[in-house]
């Protein structure tokens, strides 16, 4: 019988597969003087699930420091959250998370 | 202004003059949702697609003019709601002028009265010192267009205000949590 020698496996670093899952990045919700408090915190529980609880402090976070982070997610879950939040009105930013 | 619900819509119910200011605030929401972000105002453009969040996370041009297009959809996805309440809001001497929304519009009214406020905002440079007028001595100091845009985007802030309160989600509690 004929042998063939199979091709060498391809070798997939774990690194990027690591990196898709690692929740390794921020949402950080800037303050500004314009978007209404409770506006801010509907903005919260409609698109990060918070409950009114959670929401009011990551609101008052961000009203009295300037800043809050909200999440800590993957790449494209924080990307996703960027885009609806800002689409509320608010400024927002994704960053790496210091680990 | 009132405001209630009445089977399962939020209803808000507007005099005269208010129902004129809704519907400038409408037209002009509707003639800026149309404009294509590159060409639309640069201080607009600042305030509804600000391109900051993009370039901390490293993304590439074309990854910002894609998610820029993307923000741009979804505004324009609502014109035709946004029209519609337009041509709901008549104003009559004597009458007040109705609007019925579904929790969903109410949402969706809520978020385009935002973006108008955030517009005007920009536009006349609208900052802390100005939202925090506390007398009317501080109000008269401003320029006439700068008072006109800050009336409107308290008006604005009522008309939001009033719909938080109605939503399910009573989102006007959250004062209970706050120390």
């Amino acid at each position: 019988m004929d042998t063939e020698t199979l091709p060498a496996p391809v070798e997939i670093t774990s690194t990027k597969v690591e990196e898709a899952f690692e929740k390794s990045w921020n949402v950080v919700v800037w303050n500004d003087p314009i978007n209404q408090m409770t506006y801010v915190v509907f903005v919260f529980m409609k698109v990060l699930a918070f409950t009114m609880e959670k929401a009011t402090r990551h609101m008052l976070e961000v009203h009295r420091q300037g800043k809050s982070i909200v999440a800590s997610e993957t790449r494209e879950k924080a990307e996703l959250y960027h885009q609806q939040i800002q689409a509320h009105g608010l400024i927002v930013t994704i960053e790496r998370s210091e680990v | 202004m009132k405001a209630g619900r009445e089977n399962d819509r939020i209803v808000l119910s507007f005099a005269l003059l208010e129902v004129e200011m809704l519907r400038r605030a409408l037209s002009s929401i509707i003639r800026n949702y149309r404009i294509k972000p590159a060409e639309i105002n640069p201080r607009v453009a600042g305030a509804w697609y600000s391109t900051r969040g993009c370039a901390a996370a490293g993304m590439t041009d074309e990854q910002t003019r894609e998610w820029i297009e993307t923000l741009h959809e979804m505004k324009t996805a609502n014109l035709d709601a946004l029209r519609g309440w337009r041509r709901k809001l008549v104003p009559a001497p004597g009458k007040s002028a109705r609007l019925e929304l579904t929790d969903e519009e109410a949402h969706t009214l809520m978020i385009a009265l935002n973006d108008h406020r955030l517009m005007r905002a920009a536009r006349y440079d609208l900052g802390e010192e100005e939202m925090n007028v506390r007398t009317l001595t501080q109000f008269m100091s401003l320029k006439p267009r700068r008072q006109a845009a800050l009336v409107e985007i308290s008006f604005l802030a009522g008309i939001i205000e009033a719909i938080l309160a109605l939503l399910p989600g009573n989102y006007g509690d959250w004062t209970v949590y706050a120390q």
